[in-house]
């Protein structure tokens, strides 16, 4: 699917940087989360051994994912739910639509589901005169203002309550008062009709149970649980490799995935949904769907270098302590998956360096995403691995190349070394006002911009070496009584 | 294994199997050394006592009321004072044989309450009369002590609505009940589901419906219930 940014990372990162309630009410958002994240771990204690397990039970499922999706499909058929394979994002958004028109549906209701935003689901049913509704209260108030999420967990963190207010009041035609009590009251009754009486309801998946056939949801608001429960069909959006062996192995996941996410020891519901209704039951969904999407995700299967990657259970804890994120929020991402865990999967996904190459630049590098990660996924590492690519595919700059391979040049002899660094102090006058560049030549002009930088020392280390190495040769206890 | 996969599913199999270096999608269970939670954790056990007491305290700090009572008739009284304390006029409950025989629906009906018991009707009259009580009343099936969990099995008579749509639900169960890990009660659904006893849905409970979508202000009650109770009879 060729989905393009607007515009380059860059000026996308100068919209963000100038909104000043983005990035007020971005930080603050992830300042909680990550609090709570802090010390919800800490109560529960051995976060490392906790990661570990994750990550180990992780790894084995994604090395043996031909495995265990074999047994998850035949499991899913064996308890009477259908299944569906999407190669791509076309693929998944037309099997959903397939569905519809097989069920003659007029109106789908949606709890959260990153899958169905990556394959951009919504648009594809309102092109063709299918009310489809998001039922997250976070969801349903960016669906109003036509926007995408900004944050995996919190997805409208970029809205106050004044505009979320405004925009009830708008379409009820009543006034509605900006209170969190008011608007969250609103939100119940208006939806609670919808779900009563929508013809198909779609969620995500937080990991699908191989041996049982089963899919679970981790959800805080119960919308999770009425998309699953009322209408008479359910589809269910994973990405193929969101699966774990049995639900012995979901009990490290109820400790890692909500403490990561929000510092919950666990979310309000966790709902497991074992195919269709019994055939005596009386309420949950009598026909089951999973589409299990593929989209880009093999590609990254059997890659050494980013494999791992595939163990993310989309937690959001990258984006939390990321400080690129905090600085710029979602949105400048350009795409579905934001923070840290976007920069990397988002190029891999798409399989497209050229139009995202450059979000492994959106990182200082710091790797609070790799230490935050609860199944422990190398992913400054990854960071680089990408921008490694970037460069073999020749897809960097004419002048950031040639700019290292003087760099090259210079720092692998001496003798150039020397003369570079040289050659370097005789500009700092020119550049240098009390110690301070002011404003850089070139390319340093985007640290300049921001802020000062110090200005090379008046004599250099090596300079230096020779003096002190002759005051530690010195004449040992050599000092006068 | 792959005797009933359509094509489309082979092909994704086969294609995976590919990038793992192997010719053929693996139809072998893999061995494997880390399986469920850490060593440690396993080893975490509550007595009688501190389960009743982790249960209550986890609970409650999510703003949850819980009570514990010594017997069924203690139990008809506290539930009694609760619905009245809370001004339910119409209710529903499951069709369990536990809260059958605490005899609760007849002082309630002299008291001009509307007592509905799920699956006496067709499900669309069901499901709007779900909607419409201004509570939900359940038997747990276990509840994990650690977490403050509850642990519903659906069924016929066991309704995932009920639990849902009223905006008050209580739920009742006897201290026996009680586990100290989830981790017990997943063992319990592998083993359900090994020998073919899963139901369609299990759902965990833990507190009321909740939200922080808007300015990271905790909103309780968004789509699901508002106010939660639990009652341990011991």
């Amino acid at each position: 699917m060729s989905v393009k940014p607007a515009m380059p990372l860059k000026e996308r990162m100068k919209h963000a940087i100038a909104d000043e309630t983005l990035i007020e009410a971005v930080k603050k958002t992830t300042d909680r989360l990550e609090g709570g994240k802090l010390a919800s771990s800490e109560a529960l204690g051995n976060w490392q051994e906790w990661r570990e397990q994750g990550s180990r039970i992780r790894s084995h499922v994604v090395q043996h994912l031909d495995y265990y999706l074999g047994q998850l499909i035949q499991n899913v058929k064996k308890r009477g739910g259908h299944v569906h394979i999407a190669d791509t994002a076309e693929h998944a958004v037309q099997i959903f639509l397939d569905i519809t028109k097989q069920k003659n549906a007029k109106s789908v209701l949606k709890s959260k589901s990153m899958v169905s935003e990556e394959v951009h689901l919504n648009k594809a049913l309102e092109e063709i005169g299918v009310k489809v509704l998001e039922s997250d209260l976070g969801e349903y108030i960016i669906q109003l203002f036509g926007e995408a999420p900004s944050h995996i967990i919190i997805p409208a963190i970029h809205k106050n309550r004044y505009q979320i207010a405004d925009k009830f009041s708008a379409i009820s035609g009543e006034q509605i008062s900006e209170d969190t009590p008011t608007l969250t009251a609103f939100a119940r009754r208006k939806l609670r009709q919808e779900f009563l009486e929508a013809d198909i309801g779609v969620s995500g998946c937080n990991f699908a149970i191989a041996e049982s056939g089963s899919i679970v949801m981790f959800t805080n608001e119960g919308n999770g649980r009425m998309v699953t429960t009322l209408p008479p069909v359910h589809v269910a959006f994973m990405g193929m490799e969101r699966l774990l062996p049995s639900f012995e192995d979901l009990e490290t996941f109820v400790n890692l995935l909500p403490r990561s996410a929000t510092g919950q020891k666990i979310t309000s519901y966790v709902s497991v949904i074992n195919g269709p209704r019994k055939e005596e039951d009386l309420d949950g969904a009598q026909e089951f769907h999973l589409i299990i999407v593929d989209n880009g995700r093999s590609n990254i299967l059997g890659d050494d270098e980013f494999q791992e990657v595939l163990n993310c259970i989309r937690c959001g804890a990258c984006l939390n302590v990321c400080p690129v994120y905090r600085h710029i929020g979602g949105h400048a991402y350009g795409d579905v998956y934001p923070g840290p865990i976007g920069a990397v999967i988002t190029p891999l996904l798409r399989d497209d360096m050229k139009v995202w190459g450059d979000l492994p630049y959106a990182s200082s590098l710091c790797g609070a995403c790799t230490d935050a990660c609860p199944v422990k996924i190398p992913l400054h590492d990854m960071l680089v691995h990408l921008r490694a690519r970037k460069v073999k595919l020749g897809l960097t700059p004419g002048w950031e190349r040639m700019a290292f391979r003087m760099y090259r040049g210079s720092f692998a002899n001496p003798g150039r070394y020397r003369l570079s660094m040289r050659a370097a102090k005789l500009m700092v006058p020119f550049m240098a006002k009390d110690g301070y560049i002011e404003k850089g030549p070139l390319h340093m002009l985007g640290w300049t911009n921001a802020r000062h930088f110090p200005s090379p020392a008046p004599q250099s280390f090596r300079e230096k070496w020779a003096q002190l190495s002759a005051e530690l040769e010195g004449p040992k206890g050599g000092d006068s009584k | 294994m792959s005797s009933n996969l359509t094509e489309q599913e082979f092909a994704l199999l086969k294609r995976i199997a590919g990038r793992l270096g192997r010719s053929e999608p693996l139809t072998e269970k893999p061995s494997r050394d880390v399986i469920g939670p850490p060593d440690f954790w396993r080893q975490f056990q509550l007595s009688q006592e501190e389960k009743i007491e982790r249960f209550c305290e986890s609970w409650r700090a999510l703003t949850g009321v819980a009570e514990t009572v010594q017997s069924e008739w203690e139990a008809v009284d506290v539930l009694k004072r609760w619905i009245q304390e809370e001004n339910i006029t119409n209710l529903i409950r499951w069709d369990h044989p536990e809260l059958e025989s605490l005899g609760l629906d007849e002082p309630l009906r002299l008291s001009g309450i509307t007592v509905n018991v799920w699956g006496h009707g067709d499900p669309q009259s069901m499901k709007e009369i779900a909607n419409q009580a201004e509570a939900g009343i359940t038997w747990a099936d276990y509840a994990v002590a650690d977490t403050g969990t509850l642990s519903l099995f659906s069924s016929r008579e066991k309704a995932r609505s009920v639990s849902l749509l009223p905006p008050i639900h209580i739920a009742v169960f006897r201290a026996k009940q009680l586990v100290t890990r989830i981790g017990e009660v997943m063992v319990k659904i592998d083993e359900m589901n090994r020998n073919g006893s899963l139901p369609a849905g299990v759902n965990f409970i833990t507190g009321p419906s909740r939200s922080s979508d808007i300015e990271n202000d905790l909103s309780i009650g968004v789509h699901g219930p508002k106010k939660v109770f639990a009652l341990i009879i011991k």
